[in-house]
């Protein structure tokens, strides 16, 4: 007899994804072996680098990338995070602060290994507040406790009413931020850009994301080929190697695979147990990936996430180093995160309408201000003209206080049963 | 034809038996620290008021926090949500939204006005403000029974102000103010009020309408119907059993789920 007052079920154990999207528990590795020879030998440059900047920037020159928030995101797959965190609350961080910010403080200060999160110190750091501001004062921070240079680029929001002509100004003020890295990376660095290289970067970056467009696109089939088991690893490649050849190999298999799939019909889940699409907004909860397992408990899947279809981006194809800077300066400025409402409404509807999505996710992310501002306004909107149930819950990225395991699953039940509602009336009419 | 609806909440658990998807039966008790124990003793212990065998009974469906413990009696589960929507049903059923404040959670449900079913609903966030459970920290502080604690409140005429939003907070700022010499009532005004603020940011931001259904535990409580009410500007319909809605609920669902066979 069970005695336990509990709220949770048992759920599945086997994790469903593709054979070709395992194969990133190689790839990391390789990643984290080159980041560990790199740190031994005096003449590799490395650099810290945060989303929204081209990794483009930093393979053009030769430097090899290090990703503080990747690697808060491994710390919280492995469970470490918390840990981290209070370190870095110890020393002052608020609880409120972003808490990948302080993961990366507690997993620099107390040097853990790069298996668990680890980050080895950067001959500089470079930023941008574009999707989030506390990237700039968190790499300003690290680089002074570091002893580190730092080139931080200003990117321009575009808002409601921004003209053509302001968005020209804008473009013509981030490129002109680019030349100026061209020379902090000279002056700082010693290292000069090479145009050829750079193109060659572009290239290899380009290819990398029409592979993702195209495995991205399966993804509107039914049953979906592709689900979230998948892309969250599937998005390192993108992350971390974008102007590397690395990646492509990685992506061209399981694109095969996924091709595969869909002209045998197969889904993640088969076409009879796929009840519910579902899109997931937001930065998913690192420490609880189990959670989006779970849902395909309930026959659900979430089959677009905003997240890491941000990561690569249509492009196109450049030979020459001022086209490639347009191209560059485009991709800073325009990210699904920075949308404005209206735009991030239009976003969604697509999507919903396109990837035949049945409900909404959005995680109200408690340390991430930017990522979860406007998510009333897209819930009440997506409600109201789409008629689709949207769940907003509130937990954190990589702060496993936040997630109440208890009222967790209530919602997701009881979302569960209003999708059912939902879709069967749907159905009816 | 039978049916059972157990609600087990994370104070209390109530249970409900219906023939033909009326009302023959309540029992409820605390539900401590063993949701089974609990769930199956009151199962049997309505049977047994009621001269039934567990072979009388055509369906049982369980609800609430602890749904999921005593899976070996029921025959299936169903939320809070659900439960709570349906059950608020069986009183009022032109309801268009629900506000359930509970021991350990509060929620607001939104119907759609031409089918009735969920369309969205608001559960309070990890935190114990605006649940049953605030109200009782705040009896303790004031040393006063839980019963007594909304009648107290009804004859303030100058509510203090509880601006904390953590419960341990509050409970703090209700001492600071006992140690001045605050009137009981006076107090007691101010943390009904504080409990409504924090319900009505929930009922806001997924904008529910009229009929409203007000249940749980705590609508027994007249003092936080009152602030509520003025704090939303509109009426809440209180049904009679408030604390049942969700076993009433669950026990109406199993009814129209039963398909010749338990399911």
């Amino acid at each position: 007899m069970n005695t336990t007052n509990t709220s949770t079920p048992s759920t599945r154990k086997i994790v469903r994804m593709l054979k070709s999207s395992k194969k990133i528990s190689k790839l990391i590795p390789w990643y984290m072996l080159k980041a560990k020879i790199n740190e031994y030998i005096p003449w590799k440059k490395s650099a810290w680098i945060t989303s929204s900047l081209p990794v483009e920037l930093l393979w053009g020159f030769d430097i090899f990338p290090l990703h503080p928030e990747n690697n808060a995101c491994v710390s919280g797959a492995r469970k470490v995070s918390l840990d981290l965190i209070e370190y870095a609350e110890s020393l002052g961080f608020c609880r409120d602060v972003c808490s990948y910010m302080k993961t990366n403080v507690g997993a620099y200060d107390k040097k853990i290994s790069i298996k668990m999160g680890g980050i080895a110190k950067p001959d500089f750091v470079v930023t941008a507040g574009t999707i989030c501001d506390t990237h700039v004062k968190w790499f300003q921070t690290q680089a002074r406790r570091m002893n580190v240079p730092i080139y931080v680029f200003d990117v321009p929001h575009i808002v409601n009413h921004t003209s053509e002509s302001t968005k020209k100004r804008y473009k013509d003020y981030v490129i002109s931020q680019i030349y100026d890295f061209f020379d902090f990376m000279e002056d700082t660095i010693g290292k000069k850009m090479n145009e050829k290289k750079m193109l060659k970067t572009w290239e290899n970056s380009r290819s990398l994301s029409d592979l993702w467009q195209k495995i991205y696109e399966y993804r509107k089939k039914i049953p979906t080929p592709v689900g979230y088991a998948d892309t969250l690893g599937d998005i390192f490649p993108l992350v971390l190697l974008p102007g590397i050849k690395k990646g492509i190999k990685y992506f061209e298999d399981l694109l095969k695979e996924v091709e595969d799939y869909v002209a045998l019909g197969k889904g993640i889940l088969p076409k009879e147990e796929e009840k519910y699409r579902l899109m997931f907004e937001g930065i998913p909860m690192w420490y609880r990936i189990k959670f989006f397992h779970q849902l395909m408990n309930y026959g659900a899947i979430v089959t677009y996430e905003p997240y890491t279809f941000s990561f690569g981006p249509s492009r196109p194809y450049v030979d020459n180093l001022e086209d490639g800077l347009k191209v560059m300066a485009d991709r800073m400025m325009y990210q699904p995160y920075i949308y404005n409402l209206s735009d991030r409404i239009a976003y969604f509807k697509d999507i919903i309408e396109n990837y035949q999505i049945d409900g909404v996710l959005l995680h109200e992310n408690m340390s991430c201000r930017p990522s979860c501002t406007g998510m009333y306004d897209l819930k009440q909107k997506i409600q109201q003209d789409l008629g689709i149930p949207v769940l907003l819950f509130t937990c954190d990225m990589n702060d496993p206080r936040a997630y109440a395991e208890e009222q967790m699953q209530t919602r997701i039940e009881s979302f569960i049963e209003v999708l059912e509602q939902s879709k069967s009336k749907r159905l009816n009419s | 034809m039978y049916t059972v609806g157990i609600d087990i909440g994370s104070l209390a658990t109530k249970i409900v038996l219906m023939k033909d998807g009326k009302i023959k039966a309540l029992l409820e008790n605390r539900s401590l620290h063993n949701f089974t124990a609990i769930g199956t003793q009151l199962f049997h212990q309505i049977l047994k008021d009621n001269n039934l065998t567990s072979d009388d009974i055509g369906n049982i469906y369980s609800t609430g926090y602890g749904r999921h413990s005593i899976s070996k009696l029921t025959s299936n589960i169903i939320t809070e949500i659900s439960a709570h929507a349906r059950g608020a049903q069986y009183f009022y059923p032109k309801v268009q939204g629900i506000i359930d404040i509970g021991g350990q959670d509060s929620k607001v449900i939104k119907l759609n006005p031409k089918s009735s079913t969920v369309i969205d609903f608001q559960m309070n966030d990890k935190c114990a403000a605006g649940t049953g459970r605030f109200l009782e920290v705040m009896a303790d502080a004031l040393d006063i029974p839980i019963e007594n604690l909304g009648n107290l409140a009804l004859q303030s005429k100058s509510p203090v102000q509880i601006s904390s939003t953590c419960t341990v907070f509050a409970e703090s700022e209700v001492i600071g103010h006992f140690a001045q010499g605050t009137a009981k009532q006076d107090i007691a005004a101010g943390i009904h009020n504080s409990i409504a603020k924090r319900v009505a940011s929930m009922v806001k931001r997924i904008q529910i309408v009229e009929p409203i259904v007000f249940c749980g535990g705590v609508a027994l409580n007249p003092a936080v119907k009152i602030a509520l009410e003025n704090e939303l500007k509109l009426k809440l319909l209180v049904p009679k059993y408030p604390q049942y809605i969700g076993a009433i609920g669950a026990a109406l669902i199993a009814k129209e789920r039963f398909k010749n066979g338990r399911v």
